[in-house]
């Protein structure tokens, strides 16, 4: 096997590449069934059950010494030059046929385990933008292989690429800075107070329930003696005053903690805007330091509540391709934005936002009836539950539940009617919550594929759940109707006609 | 900086004028599919009702396994009756810029995807696909697992020619 046909043909990895697959095959038998080996073992087999034993592993080894060998066989690679491609076939009861067209490679890396620096060879992988990376590695290859052949890949995949990426030429220009922006110290504070209040909103209501309930069990309690009256009233303040100290300590606890995790995270938070890109840099135990450029950017979300509106701060997600470089994080979060800095922000990742033709739609009433049935049985549930254990009296449980009950219809109603789907000429912006409000923005050229589900009984109704999927993940839009479809052929029509680059 | 240079038009489009990703005929999968999951619920079947067997014999009385023997029929009998609808459902068709596949009778699902964002597509065959001689064909794009479509019970030279249409066209589209 020379390689002096520069891979053209099929090509086996090193034979070496046997005992990596006996080994591997070898661990997943011996995961699986060492328990039953055990048993046998420790069970005191008599001497004949020992050499069926014996017999029966031996067999097993020269399986799993066949099976490897054939896989072997059958693993191979090459390169078709004619159409582009890089194409590995493998499996022995399986088959399966992968072929990456050149400018899909993404990079070719070098893996090497202890037991492969044993004997001597490499692990090659291939990265594709697509999901299933890891069905392109090749186990065994020796280092001038390996060579050879990722110089090659390199080659013809920068070949396939100047094609089409001239357009791009990336101009290291003089860098001027059109804004920055800082988190203060008392902003830092401001979202750590502001974040976290679902604990200590919860620490509240414990410490309510925990207050009321030593009451009850006092009142309960039927004192006739004056004596032990005052005596056990006195106990019982005492208590409640622990529980209060308690309670603040908890409560406080609870803050600084989000405090902390908060300047952790965020710590020198600080956004340079350059004219090509943007550039974040945060935190203080480990320092996230990221450049964005607008191109990489699949996915815009904004998220505040109201306390924090009236703060003036708003969360901003951004979610990028998730190819390329693996150790880079892909969804950056970036808290305490004010509103001014997150429209340039916007503004700059978003150049040519559109208001013009813009059609929201709403989702149909199914999905609220959905949800409100779904409480329902929880209530239902709840009531069975205090059925069987009777844990408060009865004339406490029902207006408890009915309230619950009632502020969670209240509640469905209204986060219901916040679901909203905005398709502009160049954007798609889906918004949703109640409390939490989330704005999420995706240019429609970035969009990778489209599915239009249609549920059996959706089908009366002319309704669909939509998901866009894209390379930072889908954005899902359930239950509009059908009249939606040719917005759907548009943006379909948007993403096929684009010749832009969209990572 | 105008990624668009020259050529930059922008003129309103009618929406109501672009074709319609439903309008397309589906071409069917072989009926060999059919009887691939048709066998492999049957195995299943088979597997379920050997277990039945062995409780019954051993562990239940008449009327507890019977009633066990009634509820996996009725299921399998639905599994039977979904795959049929499943098989009958499937169905996928290639545009000029994109691929369609829809699939599901109970949950109806139809992805479209732009060929100019596939990253690549694979031919698998497992050994049930190897015995009544088809293929399936996956294309994955870089939207992740959502995205990602498999279309089983093609022949094997229809996959294989699909593969190819599908590699010219990722090429041809990114100039």
């Amino acid at each position: 096997m020379t390689s002096k046909d520069n891979y053209q043909n099929p090509q086996r990895q090193s034979i070496l590449g046997v005992v990596l697959i006996f080994l591997a095959t070898l661990y997943k038998l011996v995961k699986m069934f060492w328990a039953m080996a055990a048993y046998l073992l420790l069970s005191n087999p008599s001497g004949l059950m020992l050499s069926y034993i014996g017999l029966g592993s031996v067999i097993v080894l020269l399986l799993i010494l066949g099976y490897s060998y054939l896989y072997y066989l059958k693993f191979t690679f090459y390169i078709d030059y004619e159409r582009e491609e890089f194409i590995l076939q493998k499996g022995v009861f399986s088959t399966e046929n992968i072929a990456i067209p050149f400018e899909k490679i993404q990079q070719v890396n070098f893996k090497r385990s202890i037991l492969q620096r044993f004997i001597n060879v490499y692990s090659l992988v291939i990265d594709t933008a697509g999901s299933n990376q890891k069905e392109v590695e090749i186990n065994a290859i020796s280092k001038t292989k390996a060579n050879e052949l990722s110089e090659i890949l390199l080659r013809v995949k920068a070949e396939a690429k100047k094609n089409f990426d001239s357009e791009e030429i990336i101009a290291e220009e003089k860098e001027e800075k059109a804004w920055t922006f800082q988190l203060s110290i008392s902003e830092l504070l401001k979202i750590g107070i502001s974040t976290n209040y679902l604990r200590g909103f919860s620490l509240i209501i414990a410490f309510l329930a925990s207050i009321y309930n030593r009451l009850n069990s006092y009142f309960k309690e039927e004192i006739q003696e004056y004596e032990t009256y005052f005596s056990q009233f006195s106990d019982v303040l005492q208590s409640i005053g622990f529980l209060f100290v308690l309670f603040i300590l908890l409560l406080f606890l609870s803050v600084s903690i989000t405090i902390i995790e908060v300047f952790i995270k965020y710590y020198g938070l600080k956004i340079v805007q350059s004219k090509e890109r943007l550039e974040l840099e945060m935190g203080l135990k480990t320092n996230t330091k990221v450049a964005i450029q607008p191109r990489r950017v699949q996915r815009f979300k904004v998220k505040t509540n109201p306390i924090q509106k009236r703060m003036n701060l708003f969360e901003a997600q951004i979610s990028l391709s998730s190819s390329e470089d693996e150790l880079q994080k892909n969804k950056i979060k970036i808290p305490g934005l004010k509103l001014e800095v997150l429209e340039k922000i916007k503004s700059f990742l978003y150049k040519d936002e559109d208001i013009a033709l813009v059609d929201s739609y709403r989702p149909d009433k199914l999905l609220l009836l959905r949800r409100i049935s779904v409480i329902v049985v929880l209530g239902f549930i709840a009531l069975g539950v205090w059925f069987y254990t009777t844990f408060v009296s009865f004339n406490l449980f029902l207006p408890l539940c009915i309230s619950i009950l009632v502020l969670a219809l209240i509640y469905q109603y209204y986060a219901f009617r916040t679901k909203k789907l905005i398709i502009g000429q160049d954007f798609l912006k889906k918004q949703y919550g109640l409390w939490t409000k989330t704005e999420e923005i995706l240019e429609l050229y970035k969009i990778q594929a489209i599915s239009v589900q249609q549920p059996l009984w959706y089908k009366r109704k002319n309704l669909v759940n939509l998901s866009f999927h894209t390379a930072g993940g889908d954005i899902k839009f359930y239950a509009v109707s059908r009249e939606v479809l040719p917005k759907i052929n548009f943006i379909l029509f948007k993403a096929e006609v684009s010749k832009r680059n969209w990572m | 900086m105008d990624p668009l240079g020259d050529s930059f038009r922008n003129r309103q489009i009618d929406i109501a004028s672009l074709p319609d990703y439903e309008a397309v005929d589906f071409t069917i999968v072989s009926e060999n599919y059919l009887q691939k999951i048709n066998i492999q619920t049957g195995i299943f079947m088979l597997v379920c009702m050997f277990i039945t067997g062995i409780l019954w014999f051993f562990f239940l009385d008449p009327t507890q396994s019977i009633l066990l023997l009634c509820v996996i029929s009725l299921y399998f009998m639905f599994r039977f009756w979904n795959n049929y609808k499943l098989y009958k459902s499937l169905g996928f068709a290639i545009r000029e810029r994109d691929v369609i596949y829809k699939r599901g009778y109970i949950f109806n699902k139809t992805t479209v995807i732009p060929f100019n964002r596939v990253q690549h597509a694979s031919i698998s065959r497992d050994i049930w696909d190897k015995l009544l001689g088809i293929s399936s064909l996956k294309i994955f794009t870089a939207g992740g697992s959502g995205s990602d479509i498999g279309i089983p019970g093609l022949l094997p030279e229809t996959a294989l020619k699909l593969k190819e249409a599908l590699a010219h066209k990722i090429v041809q589209d990114d100039f």
